[in-house]
C-alpha cells in the first residue's frame, strides 16, 4: 500500500515537473511570441508618430523584452499595423547608453522567415544609423543566405528612426502582396502567420553586430470586407478538386467495369 | 493409343495456351490498374499540392520535386495504357486512338498547376505513346 502510494507521489511529481517545463520552454526565449495585426491608416514613416493624424492608434501595441540569454532583457514597445498593403512595425525603447558614443552605429532590423519555412530569416530590413547624435540613418534592405547577408538589387520597403532624449522610435514599413518582390524579399502574403526578428545591434555588421533580438509571430490577415480567401487561389483550389475528382471518379468507374470484365468476357464467348 | 494420345495434346495445347494468356492479361489489367490508381493517388496527393514535400527553394529540391511529378504522371499513364489495352483485348476490341487521347488528357492534366512539370509531362508522354506505336508495329 506504502508502496504504491510512493509511486502515486512520484508519477504526480513527474508529471508536474514535465508540465512546467514544457510551460517554460513554450514561454522562453526563441519561441515566438504570437500576435495578431491592428488594422487602420499607413503611417509617414519618419520616425516620429503623429497624434494628430491619430498614427498607429490602431496598431497592436506590445510590450517585449529583447534577449541575448534568458536573463533580463531589453524591454521595448512593439507596434504592429497593418494597412491595406503594407506592413508597419514600430520598435521604441529608452536606453541610457544613447549618450555614449559606443551606440553611434546602433541599429534596429527586422529579418523575416517566410511562412512556409519558419525561424528560418532569409529577409532582414535595417536602419542603421551611422551617427545617431546627428541622427544620420539609412534604410536597408538584404537578403540572407546562409547567414550571409547580401544587399537587394532593389530595395523594398521603408524604415526610419529619430531619437529623443534616451527614447528612440524606429518605424518600418514594408509591402505585403508585392509579387514584384521577386527572390530576394519574403513575400508578404495575407493569411498567413510570418515570423519575425527583432534584432538590436550597435555596430554596422550583421549578423555579427546584433546583441539583442526576439521573435514574433504575425498573422497578416486579410484587410477588413475582403473576403477571406484570394480569387486567384480560390478559383485554383476548384479547379484542383473538380480535375482530380474527375479523373478519380473515371479511375472507379473503370475498376468497377474490371470487376464486371469476366462477366462480360463469358457473354462474349457464348 | 500412343496416336489418339497425340491427338488429344495436339487438340488441346492451343485451347490451354489461350487460357493462360488470357488468365495473364486478366492479371495484368487488374495489376496494372492497381498500379495507375497508387499512382493517382500519388499525384493528387503532390500534383494537387495538398502535401508540399520539398518547400526548399534549393535548385537540387526543386529538381527532386519536379522529376518526381512527371514520374508519377508518366508511370500513371504507362500503367494505365497497359491495363486498358489489355482490357480492350481480352473483350476483343482493339484500343482506339479516342481512348489513348483521353489518358493523355487525363495524364498530362494532373501537371495543371505548375508549368514546368506539365512541359516534361507533355514530352514524356509523347515519348510513352511513340515507343507503344513503335513496340505495337513490330
Amino acid at each position: 500500500m506504502k508502496k504504491n502510494i510512493t509511486r502515486i507521489l512520484t508519477l504526480i511529481f513527474i508529471t508536474q515537473v514535465l508540465l512546467s517545463s514544457a510551460y517554460l520552454i513554450r514561454n522562453s526565449y526563441g519561441t515566438p511570441i504570437e500576435t495578431e495585426v491592428g488594422f487602420g491608416t499607413k503611417p509617414n514613416i519618419d520616425g516620429v508618430i503623429d497624434v494628430a493624424k491619430n498614427e498607429w492608434n490602431s496598431a497592436e501595441k506590445l510590450s517585449i523584452d529583447l534577449f541575448p540569454n534568458q536573463s533580463e532583457g531589453l524591454p521595448i514597445d512593439l507596434w504592429i499595423l497593418q494597412a491595406d498593403l503594407s506592413l508597419n512595425i514600430l520598435v521604441r525603447f529608452d536606453l541610457n547608453d544613447h549618450s555614449s558614443s559606443d551606440y553611434d552605429n546602433e541599429f534596429i532590423g527586422i529579418l523575416v522567415a517566410d511562412w512556409e519555412d519558419s525561424l528560418n530569416f532569409t529577409d532582414a530590413k535595417i536602419v542603421q544609423f551611422s551617427n545617431i547624435t546627428e541622427n544620420t540613418f539609412e534604410y536597408l534592405d538584404y537578403y540572407i543566405n546562409d547567414t550571409v547577408y547580401y544587399e537587394d538589387t532593389t530595395s523594398n520597403g521603408e524604415g526610419a528612426a529619430i531619437l529623443d532624449g534616451i527614447e528612440i522610435t524606429y518605424e518600418f514599413s514594408m509591402p505585403v502582396k508585392n509579387i514584384e518582390d521577386g527572390i530576394e524579399d519574403v513575400e508578404l502574403d495575407h493569411g498567413r502567420e510570418f515570423d519575425f526578428k527583432i534584432v538590436f545591434g550597435n555596430d554596422a555588421a550583421y549578423p555579427g553586430g546584433i546583441i539583442i533580438s526576439n521573435i514574433v509571430s504575425i498573422y497578416l490577415e486579410y484587410p477588413p470586407g475582403a473576403p477571406d480567401i484570394d480569387i486567384g487561389e480560390l478559383i485554383m483550389l476548384t479547379s484542383t478538386i473538380i480535375i482530380f475528382s474527375t479523373i478519380g471518379a473515371l479511375y472507379a468507374f473503370y475498376i468497377y467495369r474490371i470487376t464486371q470484365l469476366k462477366k462480360e468476357i463469358e457473354r462474349i464467348r457464348s | 493409343m500412343s496416336k489418339i494420345r497425340k491427338d488429344t495434346v495436339k487438340s488441346e495445347s492451343p485451347k490451354r495456351k489461350s487460357k493462360f494468356l488470357e488468365k495473364a492479361a486478366y492479371r495484368s489489367v487488374i495489376l496494372s490498374g492497381i498500379l495507375g490508381g497508387v499512382f493517382l493517388a500519388l499525384s493528387i496527393i503532390l500534383n494537387g499540392e495538398f502535401i508540399v514535400v520539398f518547400t526548399s527553394d534549393d535548385l537540387l529540391w526543386v529538381s527532386i520535386d519536379i522529376v518526381l511529378k512527371v514520374l508519377i504522371i508518366l508511370l500513371f499513364f504507362f500503367f494505365m495504357m497497359i491495363s486498358i489495352g489489355n482490357y480492350k483485348e481480352l473483350t476483343g476490341k482493339p484500343i482506339d486512338f479516342k481512348i489513348i487521347l483521353l489518358i493523355f488528357i487525363l495524364s498530362l492534366i494532373q501537371s495543371f498547376k505548375n508549368s514546368i512539370v506539365f512541359s516534361f509531362a507533355f514530352i514524356g508522354l509523347l515519348v510513352i505513346v511513340v515507343y507503344l506505336y513503335v513496340v505495337q508495329e513490330n
